[in-house]
């Protein structure tokens, strides 16, 4: 599958694909997060998030509107959860609303035997230039559509005729913008209310997080104050996949900047937890790196035991072994 | 359409690269020589008419054939056809028909009264051909259709030779197709006189001012053995009998006829004596059937037709009613050996088969002229020792049958009008042969040959109906069509569709095809998938 | 082509076919033509199929291809679909029983005893083992799409009136065709076609048509040769016959043809089986 997704982006296909987010572990995980769209971040499509089943409405139409004027493929993440698999009330576009938005497609590559054409992968295109071309694209799509960013397309990109309520919250959330706080899609748990830090939204659009998006975005803080950003995806080894995106675009810059993953294989994010991040972030306590909820202890235990005495089988066994629950027997 | 660049091409553009420059041996369309041709006396393209009969354009079949021979109708009736023993398709199955399509093309030539074309123009050059045989009408076919003046002299009251008088497959019933296709001859301007022996070649020669002559007398005079014979038995020869057949007088040959010797003339007194009443017709041959000159072919038919045959005996002494045999015996050399014990045979009449000599007292005193064993002797360019004389067919050393003897007439006509215009004429190279392992024969189908309809047994014994019949035009078209065509393209696109570089060039209907070399890598598979043999792998030069 | 009078739109898998048709920056496609994948031609036949009949064009046809690796393994499942969904697509495999363009791997039409560079005869083993593999033309029968044909580049004309008559259907399609490969199976270049006809006159690869799941055409052999004449000139089975030589195994290539015989009614008179 992967391998098809980076081919429609090299041929440039405007096609929009409708994600589900799931946590991807073994030996099977059937709840959300974002590891497994993030993991295809470098797929070269755009990658928008959606927080609730009205904005995943919305968000098509738009992906539809980026994906021809842009000739990206752009995924529609969702929650695979959560969204999913609940019945929420949504806001139709009429057609005419639709056609209004989105004028007729002129596809520039098409299969016709009145001209014919042969499409595939260029053997021997540079590789570099061709990734160039596609990165610089992406950085246009940034430029274009970030809410605050370049102005210009977004205004008529975005559907609002048919958004009202969706629409007046976003406005509601943005009214502090002392600190900005950049995330993803929907986290469970969070509510604008009770961001006592007024944490202000932005939405993780498109991948890679453009850095001039995500820099100009952050430079409506004042300088050096701190950032913080929670997200559901972890890079092994590497941290938060949203963060150390955000982190490159702040590099050189005196802010600081936090990452908390939370969620991670569809685990909750509970107000209260989102609290004490909030708390620990404006006393200066939280740690750039922190996992939301993670039992510390439990992990070293389970780590020193390891090195110790090594032995195969799965992470989890260990885990499960130090918290005297055996689920499965490994041997 | 504005194409995005790289991924998106213009369709074709692969012609760029020109797959031609990896080749190390290159196909080249050639025309082998099919085995039949190589092998037909006449030198007729078989191949070539027989390409033009299978899509049932038989005047055109017919045109080809008559290049090299003017008489198709008989020649498919008389003719042993040797380019169906060399035929490839043998190998397969059965032998291609040959000879039976020339029957049927030459028969449709007189139906539809098909004429030859006359020659553009006269060259004011006289040519006198002496004997109106086989050989001597081809010559003079030949030399007509070029533009000489041609004249033959023949000594019996009817042209055709030994064709007319001798041969059994022509018999009365058939003599009309023999007159037409000698008529089709006269009509391109060569005049035949009938009744006029040459007595003097070199007399006549000067007499008539001609500036070449070509002689076709064949051999008449039956060959005797010496037989003591006891008393005035009846004692024929076999060419006597079989003219004698011509005339109105049938030979009264009795109830049991004993034929002397083994060649094809004793197989067909003997049948003619079966037809003509006798109850019994024996052949008394010295050697074994392996040993025998005559085609095996006819050995059958005339078995079939209750012919007998004693083998490995000699006549000794040929009495009233009865004749003495000894029996012979084969040394190591095959040759026969007598062994003293003798054996009585009734008999009515005895029919020498012993060969024929030529009568060659119309050269006596020709300056130069030389012999070889009671034949006249030519060079490669078919003149004899004396200038300005040529000759061919049974009189000339070679095996006697019409297709030689028309082969012989074609190749004199041809070196004589060389040497009217005062040059040597000189055989094309011939192309390499088509032989079996050249073709891929998977691409033809198996089909066995067709049949010509035979007389039933009763019929063929007491008539001189044709034995054999021709074949009616959806069967000429069939087994033309078992033609291999070997060496010659027959456009079968095979070379076009297998070459996977699209290497091979269609030039339109007739007019076969052409390799682009810019892009033909020398793989070779056109070469190997070829039915026929027509394409040739050639080492490039480097 | 000239089946669907040109009117005709190819996805190509990546192998041997789409490497030598389009060698960068050319082209040798007449016809509008799309590479994606290695195992997604039918899945991109499908879509070019959705999208033609989405804009209402029903006279364009949609064939996609792909070698035996991209069919009988990484693609089958894409193929399975298209197949189960009947999906109007013609596909084509061109089966030359190996991974050649990647230099000649076992795939799962690989034949038994044959050497690749993945079976090698080393010591007891013989090459690619017996009793594996995937027969993908019976496989598309089972799936009772309308029509499924084989036919080898022994008979270009079959394969042609195939093409043409599968191009009469509505639906998946697929033909499976045998493509020898100089040098994956070691004959010389100018032998191939005759290898081809080889396969077909062993009854190793039998060539018949077939209509919703049931034979209807089978394309008999004139004189069933022994499948020694077609293995000999092989050197990917030149092990079978180096001394000590393993008559055993082909005895059992020979009983696999004869199965094939009897399977299909190979040999025999009737035109039509069934
Ligand atoms: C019984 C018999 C059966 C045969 N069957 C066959 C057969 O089935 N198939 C086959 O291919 N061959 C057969 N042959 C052989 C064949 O007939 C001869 O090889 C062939 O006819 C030779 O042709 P020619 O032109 O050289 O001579 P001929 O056919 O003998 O013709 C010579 C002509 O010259 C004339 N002539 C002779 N002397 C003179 C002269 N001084 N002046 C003017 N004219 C003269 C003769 O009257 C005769 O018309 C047979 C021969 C015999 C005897
Ligand atoms: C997912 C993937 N795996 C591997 C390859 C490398 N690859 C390219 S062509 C090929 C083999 C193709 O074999 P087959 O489909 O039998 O076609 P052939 O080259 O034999 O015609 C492979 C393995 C690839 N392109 N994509
Ligand atoms: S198959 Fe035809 S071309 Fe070949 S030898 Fe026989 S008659 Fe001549
Ligand atoms: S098949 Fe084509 S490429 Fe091969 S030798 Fe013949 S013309 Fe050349
Ligand atoms: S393959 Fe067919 S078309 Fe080509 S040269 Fe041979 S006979 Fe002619
Ligand atoms: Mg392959």
């Amino acid at each position: 599958m992967a391998e098809a997704v980076y081919n429609a982006a090299g041929l440039g296909l405007p096609i929009v694909m409708t994600v589900a987010n799931r946590a991807i572990g073994a030996p099977i995980n059937i709840w959300n997060d974002h590891t497994d769209a993030l993991s295809q971040r470098d797929c070269g499509w755009l990658q928008l998030f959606a927080e609730d089943n009205q904005e995943a409405l919305d968000l098509h139409i738009q992906a539809f509107r980026l994906a021809e004027e842009l000739s990206l493929p752009v995924m529609v993440c969702m929650d695979g959860f959560i969204l999913t698999h609940a019945y929420e009330r949504v806001d139709m576009p009429t057609q005419a609303q639709v056609d209004s938005y989105l004028p007729p497609y002129e596809l520039r590559q098409v299969l016709d035997p009145a001209d014919p054409v042969s499409i595939w992968e260029p053997w021997s295109v540079p590789k570099r230039s061709w990734k160039y071309a596609t990165r610089a694209r992406k950085a246009a799509a940034g430029a274009r559509t970030h809410p605050r960013v370049g102005g210009r397309i977004p205004a008529r990109v975005r559907p609002s005729q048919w958004r009202a309520r969706a629409r007046i919250s976003h406005q509601r959330r943005r009214r502090d913008r002392r600190r900005p706080r950049v995330r993803a899609g929907h986290d469970q748990g969070y509510r604008r209310r009770d961001a006592r830090a007024g944490a202000q939204d932005r939405r993780a659009r498109h991948h890679v997080l453009p850095a001039v998006a995500v820099r100009r975005g952050a430079q409506c803080t004042a300088k050096g104050e701190a950032g913080g950003r929670a997200e559901k995806s972890l890079a092994v080894g590497m941290g938060g996949i949203v963060g150390n995106n955000v982190s490159a675009s702040f590099s050189g810059s005196p802010d600081r900047v936090h990452t908390v993953i939370a969620g991670l294989g569809g685990r909750s994010i509970t107000r209260g937890s989102l609290h004490r991040v909030f708390e620990q972030a404006l006393t200066d306590s939280l740690e750039p790196l922190t996992f939301l909820d993670l039992d510390r202890a439990l992990v070293d235990r389970v780590l020193e035991r390891e090195r110790v005495h090594r032995r195969s089988g799965p992470i989890a066994e260990g885990i499960l072994k130090d918290l005297g629950v055996v689920a499965a027997k490994t041997g | 359409m504005k194409k995005p660049f790289a991924i998106t091409l213009d369709p074709g553009s692969s012609l760029a690269n020109h797959t031609g420059s990896w080749r190390t041996v290159r196909p080249v369309y050639v025309d082998r020589l099919p085995p039949c041709n190589d092998a037909c006396p006449s030198g007729e393209n078989i191949q070539g008419w027989l390409f033009h009969a299978e899509s049932g354009d038989y005047e055109k079949a017919w045109r080809l054939l008559t290049e090299a021979n003017p008489l198709p109708a008989c020649m498919g009736r008389v003719c042993y056809h040797p380019c169906e023993t060399a035929c490839n398709r043998a190998q397969l199955d059965e032998c291609v028909g040959v000879n039976a399509i020339e029957r049927f093309i030459g028969d449709e030539a007189l139906k539809h009264g098909w004429k030859f074309m006359p020659p553009a123009k006269s060259t004011g050059m006289r040519v006198m051909v002496v004997g109106a045989g086989p050989s001597g009408l081809s010559a003079a076919y030949q030399l007509a259709r070029v533009g000489h003046t041609v004249t033959i002299r023949e000594a019996g009251p009817v042209a055709g030779g030994m064709m007319r008088f001798g041969i059994p497959e022509i018999p009365p019933a058939a003599r009309a197709v023999l007159d037409a296709e000698i008529a089709r001859i006269a009509a391109l301007g060569v005049s035949i006189e009938l009744n006029s022996k040459v007595d003097d070649v070199l007399a006549a020669k000067r007499d008539g001012h001609f500036d070449a002559v070509f002689l076709a007398v064949g051999a008449h005079i039956a060959k005797r053995a010496y037989l003591p014979a006891g008393s005035a038995g009846k004692m024929l020869d076999a060419v006597a009998v079989l003219r004698s057949m011509e005339g109105e007088e049938r030979p009264l040959l009795g109830r049991r006829v004993v034929v002397y010797g083994g060649g094809n003339t004793a197989l067909d007194v003997a049948r003619t004596a079966k037809r003509l009443g006798a109850e019994e017709s024996v052949i008394v041959y010295r050697r074994t059937r392996e040993k025998m000159p005559a085609h095996d072919a006819e050995l059958e038919e005339a078995l079939q037709e209750g012919v007998l045959v004693k083998w490995l005996s000699t006549i000794r002494e040929a009495g009233e009613s009865s004749i003495t045999v000894e029996k012979m015996t084969l040394d190591e050399k095959g040759m026969a050996q007598p062994t003293g014990e003798f054996e009585t045979l009734e008999a009515d009449s005895v029919v020498l088969a012993l060969g024929q000599d030529v009568d060659l007292s119309l050269l006596d005193g020709v300056p130069g002229l030389e012999l070889d064993g009671g034949v006249v002797k030519v060079d490669v360019n078919m003149m004899t020792g004396h200038a300005g004389i040529f000759a061919g067919g049974d009189m000339v050393p070679g095996e006697r049958t019409v297709t030689v003897g028309i082969g012989h007439g074609k190749l004199a006509a041809r070196n004589i009008d060389a040497w009217l215009r005062g040059e040597t004429w000189t055989h094309p190279s011939r192309p390499e042969i088509a032989s079996f392992d050249k073709l891929n024969t998977w691409y033809y189908s198996d089909a066995p040959k067709a049949q010509r309809p035979v007389l039933d047994m009763v019929r063929r014994q007491s008539t001189f109906e044709e034995v054999i019949g021709g074949f009616d035009p959806a069967t000429a078209q069939f087994e033309a069509r078992r033609c291999l065509s070997c060496g010659n393209c027959f456009e079968c696109d095979n070379c076009y569709g297998v070459c996977p570089d699209n290497a091979v060039i269609k030039l339109g209907a007739g007019n076969r095809y052409a390799f682009n070399y810019d892009y033909c890598k020398g793989c070779g598979l056109c070469v190997s998938e070829c039915p026929c043999g027509a394409i040739r792998t050639q080492p490039e030069e480097i | 082509m000239a089946a669907t009078n040109r009117q005709l739109v190819a996805a190509n898998a990546t192998g041997c076919l789409e490497v030598f048709s389009t060698p960068y920056p050319e082209t040798s496609w007449q016809i509008p033509w799309i590479h994606s994948l290695f195992g997604n031609a039918a899945a991109v036949g499908t879509g070019i199929a959705a999208a033609l009949r989405v804009q209402g064009k029903r006279d364009v046809r949609v064939v996609a291809q792909g070698g035996d690796g991209g069919t009988t393994d990484i693609g089958f499942g894409c193929l399975s679909g298209m197949f189960e969904r009947n999906d109007d697509v013609l596909y084509i495999c061109y089966d030359n029983e190996a991974y050649m363009n990647t230099g000649v791997q076992r795939s799962s039409a690989t034949p038994p005893a044959a050497r690749t560079n993945t079976t090698m005869p080393v010591g007891e083993s013989t090459g690619a083992r017996f009793g594996q593999g995937k027969n993908l033309p019976l496989i598309a029968m089972a799936h009772e799409i309308p029509y499924v044909a084989t036919a080898t580049v022994a008979e270009l004309r079959d394969l042609e009136a195939k093409v043409r008559r599968a191009m009469e259907f509505r639906g998946a399609r697929y033909i499976h065709v045998l493509v020898p490969c100089p040098l994956g199976w070691g004959h010389g270049s100018a032998e191939t076609i005759k290898m081809a006809r080889l396969a077909m006159e062993t009854a190793l690869f039998p060539v018949f048509e077939a209509e919703h799941g049931e034979v209807k055409h089978v394309s008999k052999i004139r004189r069933q040769l022994p499948v020694e004449d077609y293995l000999r000139p092989q050197t990917r089975f030149a092990h079978l016959f180096k001394a000590p030589g393993h008559a055993d195994l082909v005895a059992r290539i020979q009983a696999l043809a004869d199965r094939n015989v009897q399977r299909f009614g190979l040999v025999g008179d009737a035109e039509d089986a069934q």
